[in-house]
């Protein structure tokens, strides 16, 4: 009784195994192409991206396999790379772990193909560098750009009887104290996560020449540079004067949008990609422009981000196979059409990598034409921390510049705190 | 009827054992499938662990190489794991002292059935339906700045006290002590509840015609037939707390503000997939095994029925 | 009954029932989050997260399914969840009958083996496991998990299951053995009944795991969407920079609804079984 018992659950295992084997994996017929990306469905270029697969799959018959992975791509990717079921092509920034993929062998350089493929003079050549590491290979290709300037409610900032945004930091300081004496608070921010560490390294850099922020930030050293505790200095001395929210500290990027999409703060820095969601009535009031400077910094201009990284497409050991290599061609080359690069900008409010992508229509959205037309001329572009901060330890420094926006922190303890980051 | 013969059930198990030394073939082959399964995909990745921590392997796509016992002595000499250590025993010397003896009392109160005990259960339950994701949510909702928890001590005049709970290195790791009760003492209770009511009747009605009332029926009677379950369960939360606590840290807190909310566990997962140092993570891990075992030795220890 | 429940000493303390239902207040506040917040969008969210809903709308429902896929997702973690379920019952139960009934060393020794699992640090285990996976030629796939799945709750079922088995007098099994009863008869006819309790608890506390586990899925059966499980589909409506919060709670609400239903199947099974006083002729 007891082996036909036994005999029994194993064969309704085995045929529920049969039944459901015919599942997972990418692909291996030579007319499927998997791709892993992290734009989701149900955004305005998720709608782009459902729109260009279609086409593809229609002009070329093949099947395409989209799948994603949000900001958990790279542990994802890394592992089934281990497992050879990697996927053909991935649509990521480049930025932390992805900066490892061509070094680690993860990717096949675009420089391999960019010649061939016909796409060296379709991409903006400052992109093409910001996409190089540090052999001079093309890691993948460029494809989405970002601006990130500092957003001011006019609204607000008149109200507390300020007429334009400030541009130097004496200005700034005076402003903190109208906006304060008016019960508006000043400037709110992510301090717990990216948003926050973005900031704090802006300011932290205002001393710094391009060549020394990428020194101190990709190899450590705060403490030790005069410059960069002069900058931190300045950080602190901002904070405790009273810039922040409070509380700013606990705040995410997604708080932040909140709270200064709802007029709860007179300024926030925030990226293009936050230019979509800012409501019809908001945009009117805000003007762009740059985080203030310091007398005696290293900048001429109001600083603000700007940058090619924001998403590009890689090349998996998968997709260079010779079977998969003409499926990965058409459809990396299908994107950098000008109709497709220009609704991909429109979709995310941001320049694209690509040399032709206008189409001259108006930009509904007047945040975003702002920020084409007004603030190239308004502001001078500091060091993006995400191209010279090494990628394992991103996530770490979050954690510690969150540290930094707690009142009461002194600047020793934080280049302290950072320079530990560097010493493993 | 039933209630005779269970008089001796309180105190049959033990007597029996001296009879049952000898290993008998049948039961032996009923316990054959659930040991090969484990050894294969428990035991195997548990010695794997072992000897992934004397490598140094930056990343899965990397190569790795064997080190030898490098990654303990870095391991040793680091601040940042000494902080976790404290951390975690912080966690486990708060947390289980009041979430055990509070889930037995709720549990012997729904034991009890008094009314609207149904609907109780349900809720009681409810923090282990909700997935890690959908929790952390709420939670980062309830503790943000302008939270709810904030909303109320304002409401309440209490202004001093609104701080941005998870973002302050003094608060983080006690909200997420917090957490970790409010997520605890629902189905610990539930647990403890479905033990209880399985003590039989008569005992309880005999210790009621005595004259004892509830709290000295829950500790006096009812405490000492559970001793031993009382002891599995804080064994089964001691373990869940000090090993899987990464998760919910993770999406609350991601271990800081600073490192401040950093455990063991949470350095585990963190080494291996957020800083790339597979190798260290293991070691990490097998330093949390060998803690494991000494803190399981020490509670059934207490916990073991004297025989 | 009705009388002794009304006795002086069978009085609850006021306190007592306070406190408990203060506790479950705080239990429900959450689950009420969740559901007004369904209804809104990202700035009525943060800005009044405990207001209601300004409108009924069933956008973020339809949009999480969408978006998400969560029709597979949800097939794949009902397969994923069961068929894990009843391996790991087939597993359990005879094991935690032969440990309940081995008693002295040997039994001692099994005990501790299967308790020993339970402290692989979870998150440690993953990096060997993937790469058993890769080495079965079962890596991304759900027959992966059907496997390793019950392999994570074995030490706890077992353990919990023997102290249950353990509380049925030895009476009941030998006066069957002498009527001429196999082990197995014993077994299925005796033990299992009045086990009910147990099983019913642990198969609540498996399918939960097993339903919410979302890291091990990730990794193991990848993000496929016709692998992925629902828990692992979720998540993908969390954006780096412009989550709507309100798709993604009604996401995890969707995906919650199935828990809720077999709950409460199987929490009924577990009062009946209580409230028969557990222990049959």
């Amino acid at each position: 009784m007891k082996l036909s018992r036994v005999s029994a659950v194993v064969t309704v295992a085995a045929t529920i195994f049969a039944l459901t084997a015919c599942s997972g994996g990418s692909g291996t017929d030579n007319k499927t192409l998997t791709i892993l990306s992290n734009t989701q469905n149900g955004t305005p270029t998720g709608d782009v991206q459902a729109k260009v697969i279609a086409a593809f799959e229609k002009s070329t018959g093949a099947t395409v396999k989209l799948t994603q992975a949000g900001d958990t791509i790279p542990g994802v990717y890394e592992t089934s790379l281990a497992g050879g079921k990697e996927a053909d092509v991935v649509m990521v920034n480049l930025a932390e772990n992805t900066n490892n993929w061509v070094k680690e062998g993860a990717a096949i350089p675009a420089s391999k193909y960019l010649d061939s493929w016909g796409l060296t003079d379709k991409i903006k050549p400052e992109a093409l560098d910001a996409w190089k590491d540090a052999k001079g290979d093309v890691q993948g290709f460029p494809y989405s750009g970002f601006v990130w300037p500092v957003w001011y409610n006019m609204d607000l900032l008149n109200k507390a009887g300020i007429q334009a945004p400030p541009t130097s930091t004496d200005e700034l300081l005076a402003d903190v104290s109208k906006l304060k004496a008016a019960g508006i608070p000043p400037l709110v921010i992510g301090g717990v996560d990216w948003s926050g560490q973005k900031l704090f390294l802006q300011i932290a850099q205002m001393y710094m020449t391009p060549d020394e922020t990428t020194t101190v930030y990709s190899k450590g050293g705060y403490c030790a540079s005069p410059n960069a505790m002069k900058g931190i200095n300045l950080f602190t001395e901002l904070r405790d004067a009273g810039l922040f929210l409070k509380g700013s500290e606990g705040y995410t990027s997604d708080q932040m949008n909140a709270a200064f999409y709802d007029g709860k703060a007179a300024i926030m820095s925030a990226g293009s990609w936050a230019f979509g969601d800012a409501p019809a009535a908001l945009q009117a009031n805000v003007k762009l422009g740059g985080f203030p400077i310091p007398d005696g910094g290293s900048y001429d201009k109001p600083t603000a981000f700007q940058g090619y990284t924001g998403g590009g497409f890689w090349v998996s050991p998968n997709g260079a196979k010779a079977d998969k290599i003409d499926l990965v061609q058409k459809f990396i080359t299908a994107w950098y059409a000008p109709a497709v690069a220009a609704s991909w900008a429109q979709a995310s409010n941001a320049p694209t990598a690509v040399i032709d992508s206008g189409s001259g229509a108006p930009i509904a959205n007047l945040i975003t034409a702002a920020a084409v037309n007004d603030l190239p001329k308004a502001v001078d572009f500091a060091v993006m921390p995400d191209t010279v901060v090494p990628g394992t330890l991103s996530d770490a420094m979050i954690r510690q510049t969150s540290v930094a926006f707690a009142p009461g922190t002194n600047a020793q303890a934080i280049c302290s705190g950072l320079d530990s980051l560097y010493a493993k | 009827m039933a209630i005779k013969s269970l008089p001796d059930v309180v105190v049959a198990t033990p007597q029996r054992k001296s009879r049952e030394n000898r290993v008998k073939p049948a039961l032996l082959g009923l316990s054959l499938p659930a040991i090969l399964w484990y050894l294969a995909f428990t035991i195997g990745p548990l010695f794997a662990i072992f000897y992934i921590a004397l490598l140094d392997w930056p990343g899965f796509i990397a190569p790795s190489s064997f080190v030898g016992l490098k990654n303990f002595q870095t391991m040793f000499a680091d601040p940042v794991f000494w902080q976790a250590a404290r951390n975690s025993l912080v966690q486990l010397a708060v947390v289980l002292p009041i979430m055990l003896p509070v889930s037995f009392m709720v549990g012997y109160y729904v034991s009890l059935k008094p009314r609207g005990h149904r609907i109780l259960r349900v809720i009681l339950f409810t923090p282990a339906l909700i997935s890690l994701a959908a929790r952390s949510i709420v939670f980062l909702s309830i503790f943000s700045p302008t939270g709810m928890l904030n909303g109320l001590l304002r409401g309440v005049g209490l202004d001093s006290l609104a701080t941005p709970w998870l973002a302050s290195q003094s608060t983080a790791l006690g909200t997420v002590m917090a957490v970790d009760l409010w997520s605890g003492i629902g189905f610990t209770a539930i647990l403890f509840s479905a033990r209880l009511s399985s003590i039989p009747e008569e005992v309880m009605e005999a210790a009621e015609l005595d004259g004892a009332g509830q709290w000295r029926r829950m500790w006096g009677i009812a405490y000492p037939i559970c001793h031993d379950y009382f002891g599995v369960l804080l064994m089964l939360q001691f373990i869940w707390m000090f090993f899987a606590s990464a998760g919910s840290i993770l999406l609350l807190t991601n271990g800081g503000p600073g490192n401040s909310s950093t455990t063991l566990s949470f350095l585990v997962y963190n080494k291996a997939f957020r800083e790339s140092q597979i190798g260290y993570s293991q070691a990490v891990g097998v330093i949390l095994f060998a803690v494991g075992i000494a803190g399981m030795v020490l509670i059934r220890r207490a916990f073991r029925p004297k025989y | 009954m009705a009388n002794a429940r009304n006795s002086r000493s069978n009085r609850i303390n006021p306190l007592a029932h306070a406190f408990v239902w203060f506790y479950a207040l705080l239990l429900v506040i959450p689950i009420y989050f969740m559901l007004v917040s369904s209804f809104k969008e990202n700035t009525a969210i943060f800005n009044s997260p405990f207001a209601l809903p300004t409108s009924l709308s069933l956008d973020n429902f339809v949009n999480a399914w969408d978006w998400a896929a969560l029709g597979t997702g949800l097939v794949n973690s009902v397969l994923v969840t069961g068929i894990a379920e009843i391996i790991t019952l087939a597993l359990a139960i005879p094991a935690a009958y032969a440990i309940a009934r081995s008693g002295g060393r040997i039994g001692g020794i099994v005990e501790k083996f299967f308790g020993a699992g339970l402290l692989i640090p979870g998150f440690a285990a993953l990096v060997p496991t993937v790469i058993l996976a890769i080495g079965i030629h079962l890596f991304h796939t759900r027959e992966f998990l059907y496997l390793f799945f019950p392999a994570t709750v074995l030490p706890l079922s077992i353990i919990l299951l023997t102290q249950f088995m353990r509380a049925i007098p030895a009476e009941l099994e030998e006066s069957a053995m002498i009527d001429g009863a196999s082990r197995l008869r014993v077994l299925i006819s005796i033990y299992i009944p009045l086990t009910v309790a147990g099983i019913a608890t642990i198969s609540i506390l498996n399918f939960l795991t097993f339903w919410n586990e979302y890291l091990f899925a990730l990794i193991l059966a990848g993000p496929d969407p016709e692998v992925r499980t629902a828990q692992v589909a979720l998540p993908n409506l969390v954006s780096q920079t412009n989550t709507q919060y309100g798709v993604l709670l009604a996401g995890g609400l969707l995906t919650m609804i199935p828990v809720y239903v077999v709950y409460m199947i199987l929490n009924r099974r577990l009062e009946d079984a209580l409230l028969q006083g557990a222990v049959k002729n």
